[in-house]
């Protein structure tokens, strides 16, 4: 693979640095220059956290291209996106051939006082040892400068420094008002202590008094503590709470302030201010880079220029055209090109033709496929629906504990069965003996990317095999609905590189306790294994099934009934049966049940059906459990549904699910214990008008089926696979 | 080995059970099997290179004797082991020379699967083995040899410090 660029970033950052790859992206873009994207994970970003999707919408957007695996990417450049990234700990050292190897330092290597912040020493020799390229350091700023000058690092230097960038035309320019209240004054950042200056100071810098008001965007409740009473004027934000450019929009003025102990290196919250034209007040060692285009002054002295902002509207509209036009000029995107060329031109790599490397095979790269079950195949289901979503590029292997793992193989993957404790009645920590083993040698042949964890509760065994193993990247598709918290239990998504939580069209009544303790966690759209285009006609899925073509047939899926008395949905079926000669049902049973000798009534048909998505068109309603998956592929399918939810206490809430989707008008809701309510059910659901109603109902669902497609999505920007990164955005990464 | 098959398993249990106790415990790495179940007879089913029909067959004709033992765990080269579990047995399963040959047909698959036939018998500590179709050293020799891979292992560290211009 040949790119004009190649950047090795972590695309978790969450605030400047992946802001300015963004803008990088788009401007290289612009410039027609050709981008790879190999991710490394910096060792100080806690493992869970889940890239950040902004910047996963400009790669989306601009078609970079991430560089699978097992790909050795030939470019001009290459940059490394964060100092922390030339990290001697990293158990795989991406391979790469660039003529130009460059550091963007995004940091200074010292703090205030003078303690190292990163291992400034050893880039060269870790960017030689490791990554088998000469390196020149390009610093985002003069802070930057200093720092790397100050420490006698100098001759790594690059000439100029790598401005951070911006497109102006995502902040709105602001229209100039005029005041007859408080000057709104506002700041931004992320939450950080070090962002914020110390109570006294900060009262200096934005005081109590009714002249401004205070708007600030990323305040950490702790620090607010840090005050005894907080100042009537001061509106706080929690972190991303709401759009920056429009939080920038409502203001008059800007002022950012921080602690003693911080340098910043660039300030990109104060360049989006200036790209909204607002008038800035900083600490004046933000001159070096702004210029003009802002008021610099001590805290103390910081309200001289708010009362000359508010008093005076000609010098207010003279900053801020003066910011606006500067944020342009200097760091509009317009400037990468140039810059792009004067670095690929100018700077010698002493190894032009990089490290010699041994390929790998070329075999496609794999993801191991774990699940939890023993007769269920809720866990089976969504890793079968993100393994198709991955594509033929990847090969998927499950590794699983379902005793129904058959239908993983039927659908054309390389299989592993292992046993789970509960069947065998063995010591649970013997087991994760045995488990670690396994996964172990399993890891070790297989050689997987990625393992994909579907279960509520990642094995002892299974994470300490993963940990010890380092190579491969670990995900846990973490179903949402805890009927209880277990923070001990969802405190483990630290140990996996993302925590996914597939989408619940009932989400609002989700009480959450699967976050309890988990700080990281990224949502998407419910997952489904069955594209509704897929599935059989109606004649064909009756052909399929040995079914009659032309009576009323309805879908009976009550599960396994082993841990959850459904006898009363039962009676409410057979009543149906005795009421309505014409009607017939279809009781869907588990592919690995055991066969039964004739069936109970002539219009009462058992079958096997997976994936049952393909079939539904053949029934005209359903009476079913509402288990994740059950519950969002009927929906999907606009099929008239009784809802009637298993509330064993080892279950998800299905009870939610089941009352929200009644309450919207998507199906009906019956309590299995009620035998009155069930039997009205389903009279109400053979009736043709509830039933057009309720599939009209559904019908208005928004398109939010493609769960499967955004995992494997993510799967693939943190994996480096070569599945397509071109699936809609993900929900909002937490 | 087999049974004869005149013998009256009304006999047999008592005979296993002796054995097993004369063979001594010697299950201390039976991590599969409960504390209760390492003091009583295991039979180990080796039904590799065989058609699931053929297997249940014979299975369902040796129910009787097997029932001498209190854990029979039958490992199949199948993922189609539910009339197994049905049975009454408990079931292990390694990938069958074909899956092999479809999916990543060249891979060390003799070292893998004698790596894991040894953990099936390390794991269960049978007292018994039968073999319905292939021995399982057999199989192994079947399987496909491959080419053998370095290995790489290591440990992510964590900082908690961070570095990070701001800017949401």
């Amino acid at each position: 693979m040949d790119f004009d660029i190649v950047y090795l970033a972590d695309i978790r950052f969450p605030g400047g640095t992946s802001t300015a790859l963004l803008y990088e992206l788009r401007a290289a873009a612009r410039a027609g220059l050709k981008a790879g994207l190999i991710p490394v994970a910096s060792p100080i970003l806690a493992r869970s956290r889940p890239p950040n999707p902004k910047l996963l919408d400009e790669i989306r957007d601009t078609r970079t291209v991430i560089v699978p695996a097992q790909e050795i990417p030939r470019s001009r450049v290459a940059f490394a996106y964060h100092p922390t990234l030339l990290d001697p700990t990293l158990a795989k050292p991406p391979r790469f051939k660039a003529d130009t190897f460059a550091l963007v330092a995004h940091h200074p290597p010292l703090d205030r006082f003078g303690r190292p912040a990163y291992d400034a020493e050893n880039l060269s020799r870790v960017a030689k040892d490791m990554f088998g390229h000469e390196l020149s350091v390009l610093p985002v700023g003069p802070t930057v400068r200093k720092g790397f000058d100050s420490l006698g690092l100098s001759d790594l230097l690059h000439t100029s420094d790598w401005n951070n960038l911006i497109d102006v035309a995502d902040f709105a320019g602001r229209r100039e008002r005029e005041i007859s209240g408080p000057l709104a004054i506002g700041r931004h950042s992320r939450p950080g202590r070090e962002k914020w200056p110390d109570p006294a100071v900060a009262l200096q810098a934005y005081p109590d008094d009714e002249r401004y008001q205070f708007r600030m965007l990323g305040v950490d409740p702790a620090y607010l503590k840090e005050f005894g009473d907080i100042p009537a004027n001061w509106h706080v934000l929690p972190f991303s709470s709401q759009p920056v450019a429009g939080f920038l929009k409502g203001l008059d003025a800007y002022s950012y302030f921080h602690s003693p102990a911080w340098i910043e290196a660039f300030g990109y919250g104060v360049l989006e201010a200036l790209a909204t034209g607002l008038p800035a007040v900083l600490p004046h060692y933000f001159s070096g880079w702004f210029e003009e285009a802002a008021l610099y002054s001590t805290p103390a002295e910081a309200p001289e220029h708010y009362d000359r902002l508010l008093k005076d509207k000609a010098f207010r509209t003279e900053t801020s055209e003066k910011a606006r036009r500067f944020a342009s000029e200097r760091y509009g995107l317009d400037l990468f090109a140039e810059r792009f060329g004067e670095l690929a031109g100018n700077v010698r790599n002493l190894h032009p033709a990089g490290p010699s490397v041994r390929r790998r095979a070329p075999e496609p790269p794999v993801v191991m496929a774990v699940t939890s079950n023993g007769i269920g195949l809720g866990h089976l289901t969504r890793q079968l629906a993100i393994s198709r979503a991955l594509g033929p590029g990847v090969k998927v292997v499950f590794f699983s504990l379902s005793e129904a793992v058959i239908v993983a193989q039927n659908m054309g993957y390389l299989v592993e069965f292992r046993p789970f404790h509960r069947r065998l009645a063995c010591d649970v920590k013997d087991w994760n003996d045995f488990f670690y083993r396994e996964m172990r040698d399993a890891l070790a042949f297989y050689r997987p990317h990625l393992v994909s964890f579907d279960g509520n509760t990642p094995y002892a065994g299974l994470l300490d095999a993963v940990k010890d193993h380092g190579d491969a990247k670990a995900a846990w598709i973490r179903r949402g609905m805890w009927r209880s918290p277990d923070e001990a239990v969802s405190a483990r998504g630290g140990s996996f590189d993302l925590v996914v939580e597939p989408g619940e069209l009932a989400g609002v009544t989700d009480p959450g306790h699967a976050r309890a303790g988990s700080d990281h966690f990224v949502k998407t759209d419910p997952v489904v294994l069955v594209d509704r285009l897929e599935a059989f006609s109606r004649a064909t899925a009756r052909r399929l099934l040995h079914l009659p073509q032309d009576v009323p047939l309805g879908l009976i899926q009550l599960g396994s009934e082993r841990n959850f008395n459904m006898a009363f949905a039962r009676r409410a079926v057979d009543a149906a049966l005795s009421r309505n000669p014409d009607v017939h049902f279809v009781e869907i049973r588990s592919p690995i049940s055991a066969p039964l000798p004739e069936e109970p009534h002539e219009r009462l048909h058992r079958r096997t059906a997976y994936p049952l998505g393909l079939h539904l068109n053949a029934f005209d309603f359903a009476v079913t459990a509402a288990g994740y998956n059950s519950f969002h592929e009927l929906l999907a399918a606009s099929l008239p549904t009784v809802f009637v939810p298993n509330a064993a206490p080892e279950m998800d809430l299905q009870e939610n699910r089941s009352f929200y989707a009644q309450k919207a008008g998507w199906s009906l809701h019956a309590d299995a214990a009620d035998p009155f309510r069930l039997e009205w059910c389903l009279e109400e659901i053979l009736r043709a008008d509830v039933r057009e109603e309720l599939r009209e109902t559904c019908r208005r669902i928004p398109d939010l089926w493609n769960g499967a497609g955004q995992v494997a999505s993510l799967f693939a920007s943190i994996a480096r696979l070569p599945a397509g990164f071109s699936e809609s955005p993900v929900r909002r990464a937490v | 080995m087999a049974f004869p098959g005149n013998i009256k398993s009304r006999f047999l249990k008592p005979a296993v059970s002796a054995f097993s106790r004369m063979a001594g415990s010697g299950k201390e790495e039976a991590l599969l099997l409960s504390k209760e179940a390492r003091s009583n007879p295991v039979a180990l089913v080796w039904a590799l290179g065989i058609a699931e029909a053929d297997r249940d067959e014979k299975l369902t004709g040796m129910k009787a004797h097997l029932e001498a033992f209190d854990t029979v765990v039958v490992v199949c080269d199948s993922n189609a082991f539910s009339s197994v579990l049905q049975m009454g047995f408990l079931a292990e399963a390694v990938p069958s020379r074909r899956e092999q040959q479809i999916h990543l047909c060249d891979m060390p698959w003799q070292t893998y699967l004698t790596r894991r036939i040894s953990r099936i018998r390390r794991c269960w500590a049978p007292d018994f083995e039968f073999t319905l179709g292939a021995r399982p050293e057999d199989f192994i020799a079947s399987c496909q040899s491959g080419k053998h891979w370095e290995l790489s292992f290591g440990a992510a560290q964590e900082n908690p410090a961070y570095l990070e211009d701001d800017a949401p």
